[in-house]
């Protein structure tokens, strides 16, 4: 299953296999190949690319299963048709059975636009499928056509184009199937998100929420609930006095139930502090994601990020940062680099105190007087 | 002139893509040499956000930078 970045091929994919796939409208969630199974088939959910031109690590890995696969499902975007033309003539070009899903037509209904789907059909040369896959439109009619494409033998593959050739060809078939689209431009809500003063107040409001959530609720309130009262004072202290009567006082008490035990300490940490920490911080992320707000984030920020060999999306794993590094580190993978991912990996690990080590920071500081603590500040803004 | 001289609101046709890694990637995504594009905003000295056929994509100044364009004539009709 292959298709640009947000077209909706996890959700297709979903729907073939019944097995979920994660997904969110922010391009790149699909960061490993989830892999199913269709009436005894495998069936592989690519991470979204723009084409094939082996300019990524996401290219380079569809190109690898692509080498392989049987059936090609290409999923495309009916709102953004002229973009993913691109894609599918390259794949049109391997030799291999292929059907092209045209995601999202309730969308084209609902802007009033035309896709003339039996010429792009002609055109293409390939059996073309509507779609709105998240209603289950059109499923039946990609499952009717996946079954005579399954028996279909390969043919052999035509020379590639060089990309320039391969977007005119792409607009001429566009242009013959759709009326030409208005000028697109920017919402008022993404005005005031990307424009300096507007957008970096906002900004610090996201931030500050995220950190109110996550530092403050989760990590104190909720993790107070789970550690403080639920383990520490229902489950352990019954479990603990269960164990003692039961195993003799030794190694294998001091393992299960001891100060570092198996039970009380790692059964405690792990679901009583860890699992409500990691469970808010990938609710507020994929509603970050949901939203559509990170790509604005970038754009307002970029200029800021870009001495530091980042772009705009850098600033959420920083702030998360000074909560807690480990979950910052889990979320660097929102950059679409491995270099940003690791330049961010180590800011992280060397500029950024998560909330423990910035408490511990700040009792050190405070004896030594207010001028070692504004070094401190002004010497952490420099590293 | 390259895009970052490009003024928000107007169309442009994008003469000619220095590095060839962009050059492929703005042909994927429809942006490439040839092609109409409409400036949709520019964040100060950052990003330029540039669209074509109901799609927008910020691009970066030193990408933008390298991206030669010129004033696109009205359409007819």
């Amino acid at each position: 299953m292959v298709g640009n970045p947000n077209v909706g091929k996890s959700v297709v994919f979903t729907n073939l296999t019944r097995r979920y796939a994660e997904v969110s409208n922010y391009p790149g969630t699909t960061v490993e190949v989830s892999r199913g199974f269709w009436l005894g088939h495998q069936v592989a959910d690519t991470p979204g690319v723009y084409g094939l031109t082996g300019a990524n690590e996401e290219e380079r890995l569809t190109e690898a299963l692509l080498a392989d696969a049987e059936v090609i499902v290409n999923v495309v975007d009916a709102t953004r048709l002229r973009r993913d033309l691109f894609l599918t003539l390259q794949l049109s070009g391997r030799g291999v059975p292929m059907v092209v899903v045209v995601n999202m037509m309730d969308e084209v209904r609902r802007l009033g636009q035309r896709l003339d789907l039996a010429k792009l059909e002609t055109l293409l040369g390939v059996p073309v499928v509507a779609a709105t896959a998240v209603h289950g439109e059109g499923m039946d009619e990609l499952a009717q056509v996946l079954g005579h494409l399954c028996h279909k033998k390969k043919n052999s593959a035509r020379r590639l184009q060089d990309s320039a050739s391969l977007r005119a060809r792409a607009n001429e078939i566009y242009e013959k199937i759709a009326a030409p689209g208005g000028a697109p431009g920017l919402s008022p809500l993404d005005k005031w998100l990307t424009r300096p003063l507007s957008g970096l107040l906002t900004a610090a409001l996201v931030m500050a929420i995220i950190w109110w959530l996550i530092g403050r609720m989760a990590a104190d309130k909720v993790v107070g609930f789970t550690e403080g009262i639920v383990f520490n004072r229902w489950l352990l202290p019954p479990l603990v006095r269960m164990l003692t009567s039961i195993v003799p006082p030794g190694l294998l008490q001091q393992i299960l139930i001891g100060d570092f035990g198996l039970l009380t300490m790692a059964l405690a940490y792990g679901i009583g502090l860890l699992l409500p920490l990691v469970f808010s911080f990938y609710l507020l992320l994929s509603l970050l994601e949901d939203s559509g707000y990170l790509p604005r984030l970038a754009v307002l920020l970029d200029n800021a990020f870009r001495p530091l060999g980042l772009n705009g999306k850098g600033v959420i794993p920083l702030i998360l940062g000074f909560g807690c590094v480990t979950m910052a580190v889990i979320s660097t993978r929102m950059l679409s680099t491995r270099r940003e991912r690791i330049i961010l990996s180590f800011l992280l690990g060397l500029a950024v105190p998560c909330s423990a080590q910035t408490g511990v920071i700040a009792m050190m500081l405070v004896p030594m007087g207010l001028g070692w603590l504004a070094l401190y500040a002004a010497c952490s803004r420099r590293s | 002139m390259n895009l970052l001289s490009a003024f928000p609101g107007k169309r442009y046709v994008v003469l000619k893509i220095k590095d060839p890694k962009v050059r492929q990637q703005a042909d994927c995504l429809g942006m490439g040499e040839g092609e109409d594009v409409y400036c949709c905003a520019r964040r100060g000295n950052g990003p330029v956000i540039i669209g074509r056929a109901g799609q927008m994509v910020a691009v970066g100044v030193e990408v933008a930078r390298g991206i030669q364009i010129l004033p696109s004539r009205p359409r007819k009709g």
